[in-house]
């Protein structure tokens, strides 16, 4: 395997495409993820249609890069603006703001961007370690731990998303009916389709993914206008001095390790993501300090851990996501519709039968993380003129740019309809507080559940006890009921409340933060 | 009504009526199963079940929940407020909507070019118009403006990467 990186890594190094597909990536996703109300998810959904004309690996490597910086680059409209770029950047302005309003504003980012870096590479050294494991596990995986892995990833991900758990499951058990629309991949059946012969191929994840988190954020950036708030109000614009004193500097790797390593679990938990690692390694950060008390007036440790947390959570989703085919949060989702398109299905075959792609994944993230502390130091100055983007120019560009997503994937203005109608859909949800990503994540993993489920059965000649009788498919089976069930059960125990909440993300009030 | 309560049971509302026009079309599926295969309309019920389920449990417990709420006297005055403007904000939105439905429509049309053009001067007209603030040549940088908008998006997809657009 080992040879197989550094061959590939040698190929990024001396073909200008892959490489400039990489730093295109980087610059792209930094200068998204920096705009207020241009999450990171958005940003991967409304500048996927660039990879649709490029080889797989470049295209894919584009991607790695633009997730990659963009969920570091939010940090800086956090600093700056008091704004989170993106919603793991919510955690950093807590400390980050604060600090940048004494002055430190450039100490503030660089800490940000150093924490953002230790903690990408230690993610990216664990995906390297432990996926080709994970990997090797799940080819030992047959349909029906499949059927319970999918339920398993789709209850986690109704436990772990912002906002209630009971509408979270509603909103993945849509998105899976969404994902039985059209024919039925062993009779040919069509079903749901109403009449419509463009839903026989069913409904692809990209005018889904596109409408719900590039659309809806567009309408809600749209309503905020109409409703008199400014992004534009007062943004710091003296950064003042970039590197803070080594001796300050030097004691914040401890911090930078313990959220790293928390990003990273948290991460791999199918559909956990970075939001809850955030959290999570802020408040132990705030748990292990001397000074607690000073939480939140601007120290470095409160911004170093959670933007740690926050890139080490990049390789930790992407375990799931390569060896198992399932997201590990709402970019995942959007990176696996990437990989559709240039018809590659994640899971652990791709392990065995594309390891040079495996591969340059691990490259592509690599460089990025490289590439984007490289970048960050040496344009910061400039970068932070481009909080200034006036948004009469942003948001139009915005909604062409999710127009031409969704129907360069078919080339069908049919999928542009979709597009819009998962635009309001993604709008409504998200003012109803219904989380969005179990809605993406239920199309993703729909077709993965029905057949494996039914080959299953037919196999177990409709022998239902087959799930609870093996034992891998039984765990995950109990994990999924209690994820589910958890919530009903904390409320009759009287314990109140999720943690998850203690963030104060949710999707329905935060509307700069988006998914 | 509380603004909760009255989102739970329209969310409730609409999760019952989607499960009830899929449940009916489903019903005029005709479908075959053979060995121990559930057959392809056994996963789309039971979902569309599940959700039907799940929308009455709704609509029940937020009405359970304002039943209480009156009870106790802790009736909340419905959040919107009490002005008659409150659709001011909403209307930016919906008419981003209803331009993109047209849009789409001029696409097939007019092509990319000339449609995303529209598109974009109306768009970066309303939002200069929005933000309250006086433009000077405020006239003349509002097709300028569409035009780099387009143009930029044109250029890149079309001539550089060579996707296809409408």
């Amino acid at each position: 395997m080992i040879d197989v990186i550094m061959q590939t890594f040698h190929s990024f190094m001396t073909q200008p495409q892959l490489f400039g597909s990489v730093f295109l990536g980087v610059v792209l996703g930094m200068i998204m993820g920096i705009l207020p109300g241009i999450s990171s998810t958005m940003s991967l959904a409304v500048l996927l249609p660039l990879t649709f004309g490029v080889d797989p690996i470049a295209g894919i490597a584009f991607l790695i890069a633009v997730y990659s910086s963009s969920t570091y680059s939010g940090s800086i409209t956090a600093i700056l603006l008091n704004i989170p770029g993106t919603p793991s950047a919510i955690v950093t302005q807590i400390d980050g703001h604060p600090m940048a309003k004494k002055g430190r504003a450039g100490e503030a980012i660089t800490y940000s961007t150093l924490g953002s870096a230790g903690g990408g590479l230690l993610g990216w050294i664990i995906l390297a370690m432990f996926a080709p494991l994970v990997a090797r596990m799940a080819l030992n995986f047959r349909s029906p731990e499949y059927t319970t892995l999918t339920l398993f990833g789709l209850s986690m991900l109704a436990y772990a998303s912002p906002g209630s758990t009971f509408k979270g499951i509603m909103s993945g058990i849509l998105g899976l009916i969404l994902a039985t629309i059209g024919l039925d991949p062993l009779t040919f059946v069509s079903r749901l389709d109403f009449g419509v012969n463009d839903l026989l191929a069913g409904i692809h994840i990209i005018p889904l993914a596109v409408g719900i988190f590039g659309l809806a954020e567009v309408l809600i950036g749209l309503e905020d206008i109409g409703r008199g708030f400014r992004l534009d109000d007062a943004p710091i614009s003296r950064i003042g001095r970039i590197f803070p004193p080594w001796e300050e500097m030097k004691s914040k790797w401890r911090p930078m390790m313990r959220g790293g390593i928390i990003g990273v679990i948290v991460g791999a938990i199918p559909a956990a993501g970075s939001a809850i690692s955030v959290v999570i390694s802020y408040s132990q950060e705030k748990r292990l300090s001397r000074h607690p008390e000073l939480f939140g007036t601007g120290v470095p440790e409160g911004i170093v851990a959670p933007e740690s947390s926050n890139n080490a959570s990049v390789g930790g989703a992407l375990i799931p996501m390569m060896t198992l085919g399932i997201p590990g949060d709402p970019m995942t989702a959007v990176l696996i519709g990437g990989l559709l398109i240039h018809g590659l299905r994640p899971g652990p075959s791709l392990f065995k039968n594309n390891l040079p792609f495996v591969a340059s994944v691990y490259v592509s993230l690599f460089l990025a993380i490289v590439l984007t502390t490289l970048i960050a130091f040496a344009t910061l100055r400039y970068l932070v003129r481009v909080v200034q983007i006036p948004r009469h120019v942003l948001l139009p560009a915005v909604a062409l740019l999710t127009v031409v997503g969704s129907y360069a994937v078919n080339n069908s203005l049919f999928d542009v309809g979709l597009m819009i109608l998962f635009g309001v859909l993604g709008y409504l949800m998200n003012k109803g507080g219904i989380p969005l990503a179990p809605l993406a994540f239920g199309l993703i993993l729909g077709p993965i559940l029905e057949e494996n489920l039914r080959r299953t059965l037919v196999v177990s000649q409709g022998d239902w006890s087959v799930f609870v009788t093996r034992p891998i498919s039984l765990v995950l089976l109990i994990i999924a009921v209690v994820a589910m069930a958890y919530p009903a059960i904390a409320y009759v125990l009287g314990r109140g409340t999720r943690t998850v909440d203690a963030a104060g993300n949710d999707e329905g009030v935060d509307t700069h933060a988006g998914s | 009504m509380n603004k909760e309560h009255r989102n739970d049971i329209i969310t409730g509302t609409v999760a019952v009526f989607l499960s009830a026009v899929g449940l009916m079309q489903l019903s005029t599926v005709e479908a075959f199963t053979w060995g121990g295969d559930v057959g392809p309309k056994f996963i789309p019920r039971l979902l569309l079940w599940t959700l039907l389920a799940m929308g009455v449990a709704l609509v029940g417990w937020a009405l359970a929940r304002q039943a209480v709420a009156k009870r106790d006297a802790f009736r909340e005055k419905d959040e919107a407020g009490p002005s008659g403007k409150t659709w001011v904000p909403y209307v930016a939105p919906v008419v981003m909507v209803v331009s993109l439905v047209v849009y789409r429509y001029l696409l097939s049309s007019l092509g990319f070019a000339w449609s995303s053009l529209l598109f974009t001067v109306l768009w970066v007209f309303l939002l200069r118009t929005m933000d309250g603030k006086k433009h000077a040549g405020r006239l003349f940088w509002i097709p300028v403006e569409a035009v780099a908008i387009t143009g930029s998006l044109f250029l890149l997809f079309d001539k550089i990467l060579r996707v296809p657009l409408p």
